[in-house]
C-alpha cells in the first residue's frame, strides 16, 4: 500500500509541476535580451516546411526553449552553486581563486600571430627610426597574483612569453615597460586587479603610469586622489564563469587634488564625433558593463588634447586595459592619438603624418595581445 | 530529439501526455495514432529525411510478415520470405552503418583508393532493425502471430521511448499492450519516478563524468601522469553505465507513463564477480537479442567444443560490431569472447575460490580496460592509453593536474560510484515506506538541479573580451 501511494504522490506532483511550467512558460512575456550573458536571446521561430526539413527550425525552437525557459538566471545560479558545492573550481576558462578571487587562465600564446606581430613591429621601428616607440605589456592576474590560485591549479607561465617577447622588441629599438617588477612589490597593499573582471584597476593602472614614467622620462606633476564610484561591480569574469564570487569591486577614479597644475583635456571621439571634457562617463557605471565608465566602450579612435608645456604628441596603440590609464598620461602630451588597431580600418601613416606624431605607447594585456592578429594587419595595412 | 533536452522535457512531453489522456481510454486506437504521430515527430526532429526510412522499414517488415504468415498457413515453409525479409533488413542496416566502415577495411587491405560519400547514421537503425528481426523470425517460428494492424506495428517500431537507444523490446513482450494497456495512477507515478532517476543519471551525473573523461583525453603529453589516466578510465566506466542505463530508465519509465512495461535493460552490472555475470547484467536486452536469434540458432552450446568456441566468437565478434562500425569494436567484441571462453573452459572454476574481492577486482579491471577500446577513436589510441596505464611511456605516477582532477571531481567520481551499486535505491525505498515527502523532494530535487544543468548548457555569455 504504502509504495503505491507514495508513486501516485510523485505522479501527481509531476502533472502538477509540467502543466505549471509549461503554463507559465507559454504566458511569461519572452526577453529579447539578457543583460547577464550580454547577448540577443532566441525569439520564437517562424515555422516554415523548408526550414524544417533543414532542421534549422528544430535547432531555433530549442534555443527557444532554452533562453525563454522561466527562471532561467536562477537555474543557472543553481548549477554554478552546485558546481562550487562540487569542488569545481573552474567554468568557462576562468578560476575560482583565494580571497574571492576569479582569474582568467593564461592561455597560450598563438604563436603565428606573435610572430607576426613582431615582424610588423620590426618593420615600424624600421620606417619611424627617429620616433620613440614604447611597449607597455601588462601581466595578467593570476600571473602576478599566482599565490592567490587554489593549490591544485598550474596556469601556463605567462613570464616565458614575455620574456621572450621584450627581449625581441628591445632588439628593434622599442624601450620596454615591464611593470611586473613593481606589481609584485605593490600587490600585496595594492588591489592590482579587480575580483570579478580581468582587467587592472584604477590603482594597478597607476602605478603602472609611474612606471612609466620613468621608463618614458616623464616627470610626474600632479597629486590625485582616487574616488569609489561604484562599490558592486561585478565584471566579464564573473559573467564569463557564472561563479558567485559574493564580493563585489570598487571602482574608483583619479580626480587631481585642487591646487595642482591640472590642465582640462578636450576628448573627440572620432566615431561618434562627440566632443567632451570628461575622461570618465559616469553614467555608464549602471550599465552592465561598468568598465566603460573608462572612455565608453570600444573607439577605433580618439584624440585629446590638452594645453600643456610640452610639445610631443603620442600615438597610444592599445587595448581596453589603457582606457584607465591614458587619463595619467594627457598631462604629460599635447596631443595623444589613441587607436584600437582591432576596429581601426584607417592608415596609420597617415595618421602619424598629420597628427606630427612624435612618440609612440603600445598598451596591451598579455593575455589579449598574445591571442591578437589585428595589430600586425593595422602596422602592415 | 532528446530526452535530456528542455525542448523534450517541459514541451513535448507535457503535450504529448496531454494529448494522450485527453482522449478516453476506450479508444485505444485514438490514443495509438496520438503516440505514432509523437514518435513520428520525435524521430524526425532535426533530421527529418531518416525517417521516411524508418517508415520504409515498418512498412516492409509488416507485409512480409504476413507474407510469411500467409504461406506457412497455406502449408509452406516461409524460409525465402523469411531470408529475403532478413536480407533486405541486414542490408539496408550494413549500408547505412558498416557501408565507409567496409569501404576503409578494403582500401586497408588491398591498398586502394576507393572513394566513397559517407552517409550520416540514421538514429536508432541498429536498435528498430533488431526489433524487425525479432518480429521476422518470432513470425516465422510460430512465437507469435502476426500483427494484423498497420498502424499498430508501425507505432511499435517506432515507438518513441525505445526507439534511439532501446531497450531492444522485443515484438512478442509488447504484442498484448499494443491492443491493450491499464494505466493507473500507481504505474504512471512510478514511471515518473523512473524516468526522473533515469535523467539524473544522465544529465548529473553521466554528462560530468564525460566532461571529465574528455578533459584528460585532451591533456598534452607534458601533463598526463598514469593516476590521471585510471582516473579517465574510471570516469567513462561510470559515464558509458550512466548514459545508456539513464537512458534505459528514461524509456522504462516514460513507456509506464503509457501504459507499456519494458524489459529490464540493466541490472547493477558494476557488482559483477565474472565476466559471464557482467554479461548477464549489461545491455540485457541485446545480450539476450544475440542468444536468442544468433546464438542459439548456430547452435548453442550443445555443439562439439571447437564448434562451440566458433558460436562464442561469431557472436561476440558481431556484438561488438554491433556497437559501432571500427575495429576496435570489434576487438571489444571478441576481447569478451574470449574472456568468456577462458572463464567457461579454463579458470572458472578456480575463480569461484579466490576471496571474492578480488573477483570484484578481476572482473572491474576486465570490464575497464574493455572500455578503453570501446572510447578510443581508434586500436593505436586504445593501446597507448592501456600502456600508460601500466607504467609504459616514461610517465610520471602523478602530478599536480592528478591532483586538480580529483580535488574538483571526487565528489562526482565517489557518489557515481555508490550510485552504481544496488544499496542507495534499496535505501530510497526504505525511505520512501516510512517517510514519503523526504522521497518526493529527492525526486523533485533531482528534476531541478536536472533542468539547471540542461539549461546552463546554452548559458553563453557574449562578452567584449576583445575590448
Amino acid at each position: 500500500m504504502n509504495k503505491k501511494a507514495f508513486a501516485s504522490i510523485a505522479g501527481i506532483c509531476f502533472i502538477l509541476i509540467m502543466a505549471t511550467v509549461f503554463i507559465l512558460n507559454l504566458v511569461l512575456p519572452d526577453k529579447t535580451f539578457s543583460a547577464e550573458e550580454n547577448r540577443i536571446l532566441q525569439g520564437l521561430p517562424h515555422f516554415s516546411l523548408s526550414q524544417y526539413f533543414e532542421g534549422r527550425y528544430e535547432t531555433k525552437l530549442e534555443n527557444y526553449a532554452n533562453d525563454q525557459f522561466m527562471l532561467r538566471n536562477g537555474f543557472i545560479k543553481l548549477k554554478s552553486s552546485t558546481d562550487i558545492t562540487e569542488g569545481k573550481l573552474e567554468a568557462n576558462g576562468v578560476y575560482r581563486c583565494r580571497d574571492n578571487y576569479l582569474m582568467e587562465e593564461i592561455k597560450k600564446p598563438n604563436s603565428q600571430y606573435v610572430n607576426n606581430s613582431l615582424s610588423s613591429l620590426r618593420q615600424f621601428k624600421r620606417d619611424y627610426p627617429t620616433l620613440k616607440m614604447y611597449f607597455l605589456l601588462a601581466p595578467n592576474a593570476a600571473n602576478i597574483l599566482s599565490d592567490k590560485l587554489p593549490a591544485t591549479v598550474r596556469v601556463n607561465n605567462q613570464n616565458t612569453y614575455m620574456d621572450s617577447f621584450f627581449s625581441n622588441i628591445n632588439d628593434y629599438g622599442y624601450k620596454v615597460i615591464d611593470v611586473r617588477k613593481t606589481f609584485t612589490a605593490h600587490k600585496n597593499n595594492t588591489q592590482l586587479y579587480y575580483r570579478t573582471d580581468h582587467h587592472w584597476t584604477t590603482d594597478g593602472a597607476f602605478v603602472a603610469y609611474k612606471k612609466a614614467c620613468k621608463v618614458m622620462n616623464i616627470k610626474e606633476t600632479i597629486k590625485y586622489d582616487s574616488y569609489a564610484v561604484k562599490n558592486d561591480f561585478r565584471g566579464t569574469l564573473f559573467s564569463k564563469s557564472g561563479f558567485s564570487n559574493g564580493m563585489d569591486d570598487a571602482i574608483k577614479i583619479y580626480l587631481p587634488r585642487s591646487g595642482s597644475s591640472y590642465k582640462n583635456s578636450v576628448i573627440y571621439y572620432s566615431d561618434t564625433k562627440k566632443k567632451t571634457t570628461r575622461f570618465y562617463q559616469l553614467n555608464n557605471l549602471d550599465k552592465k558593463d561598468a568598465y566603460t565608465v573608462f572612455g565608453g566602450s570600444n573607439h577605433p579612435m580618439y584624440t585629446i588634447e590638452t594645453p600643456t608645456k610640452s610639445s610631443q604628441n603620442l600615438l597610444v596603440v592599445k587595448d581596453s586595459y589603457a582606457n584607465s590609464f591614458i587619463p595619467f598620461l594627457a598631462q604629460h602630451y599635447r596631443k595623444i592619438v589613441v587607436v584600437d588597431p582591432r576596429y581601426f580600418y584607417d592608415d596609420i601613416n597617415n595618421i602619424i603624418k598629420s597628427n606630427n606624431i612624435s612618440q609612440v605607447l603600445f598598451l596591451y594585456n598579455s593575455n589579449t595581445f598574445f591571442q591578437d592578429d589585428s595589430l600586425e594587419m593595422m602596422l602592415s595595412n | 530529439m532528446l530526452f535530456s533536452s528542455i525542448i523534450f522535457l517541459y514541451y513535448f512531453l507535457p503535450v504529448v501526455l496531454a494529448a494522450y489522456f485527453i482522449v478516453p481510454k476506450k479508444h485505444m486506437k485514438a490514443r495509438n495514432i496520438i503516440l505514432l504521430i509523437a514518435s513520428l515527430i520525435f524521430y524526425s526532429w532535426g533530421e527529418p529525411v531518416y525517417v521516411f526510412l524508418m517508415i520504409y522499414s515498418a512498412f516492409f517488415n509488416y507485409f512480409m510478415a504476413l507474407e510469411i504468415y500467409k504461406e506457412k498457413r497455406k502449408g509452406g515453409s516461409g524460409k525465402r520470405n523469411m531470408l529475403f525479409t532478413l536480407i533486405v533488413n541486414l542490408f539496408i542496416l550494413c549500408f547505412f552503418k558498416y557501408f565507409g566502415f567496409l569501404m576503409d577495411t578494403i582500401n586497408g587491405i588491398l591498398g586502394t583508393n576507393l572513394h566513397y560519400t559517407a552517409l550520416a547514421l540514421p538514429i536508432g537503425i541498429s536498435f528498430y532493425t533488431f526489433q524487425a528481426l525479432s518480429y521476422i523470425l518470432d513470425v516465422y517460428h510460430d512465437r507469435t502471430k502476426p500483427q494484423m494492424s498497420l498502424l499498430k506495428f508501425t507505432m511499435y517500431l517506432s515507438l518513441f521511448p525505445q526507439l534511439i537507444a532501446g531497450p531492444i523490446v522485443k515484438y512478442r513482450d509488447v504484442a498484448d499492450q499494443l491492443e491493450d494497456r491499464t494505466i493507473t495512477l500507481e504505474k504512471f507515478g512510478d514511471g515518473v519516478v523512473r524516468f526522473i532517476f533515469g535523467l539524473g543519471k544522465k544529465v548529473l551525473l553521466a554528462n560530468n563524468l564525460g566532461a571529465l573523461h574528455a578533459a584528460i583525453l585532451a591533456l598534452p603529453d607534458s601533463q598526463v601522469s598514469i593516476v590521471t589516466y585510471w582516473i579517465g578510465m574510471i570516469a567513462y566506466t561510470l559515464q558509458i553505465y550512466f548514459d545508456f542505463s539513464g537512458y534505459s530508465d528514461m524509456a522504462i519509465g516514460l513507456g509506464k507513463m503509457f501504459g507499456f512495461e519494458f524489459m529490464e535493460n540493466f541490472n547493477y552490472p558494476y557488482i559483477s564477480k565474472t565476466i559471464t555475470e557482467f554479461w548477464r547484467r549489461w545491455h540485457i536486452s541485446l545480450s539476450t537479442w544475440f542468444r536468442e536469434y544468433l546464438y542459439i540458432p548456430l547452435g548453442g552450446n550443445r555443439v562439439t567444443v571447437p564448434r562451440h568456441l566458433l558460436n562464442l566468437m561469431i557472436v561476440w565478434s558481431l556484438t561488438g560490431l554491433w556497437h559501432g562500425a571500427s575495429w576496435n569494436f570489434v576487438v571489444w567484441g571478441l576481447y569478451y569472447g574470449v574472456l568468456l571462453i577462458l572463464e567457461k573452459y579454463v579458470y572458472g572454476a578456480y575463480l569461484e575460490k579466490v576471496p571474492e574481492w578480488a573477483q570484484h577486482v578481476y572482473a572491474m579491471l576486465i570490464v575497464m580496460i574493455g572500455w578503453v577500446f570501446f572510447s578510443s577513436t581508434n586500436l593505436t589510441v586504445a593501446l597507448h592509453y592501456i600502456g600508460v596505464l601500466f607504467g609504459a611511456g616514461a610517465f610520471p605516477l602523478a602530478n599536480m593536474q592528478t591532483l586538480y582532477l580529483l580535488r574538483t571531481n571526487f565528489i562526482l567520481l565517489a557518489l557515481s560510484a555508490v550510485i552504481s551499486t544496488p544499496e542507495p535505491l534499496a535505501q530510497f525505498k526504505l525511505l520512501c515506506k516510512n517517510m514519503k515527502i523526504p522521497g518526493i523532494i529527492i525526486i523533485f530535487v533531482i528534476l531541478i538541479l536536472s533542468t539547471a544543468y540542461l539549461i546552463y548548457s546554452s548559458y553563453n555569455p557574449f562578452l567584449y573580451f576583445r575590448f
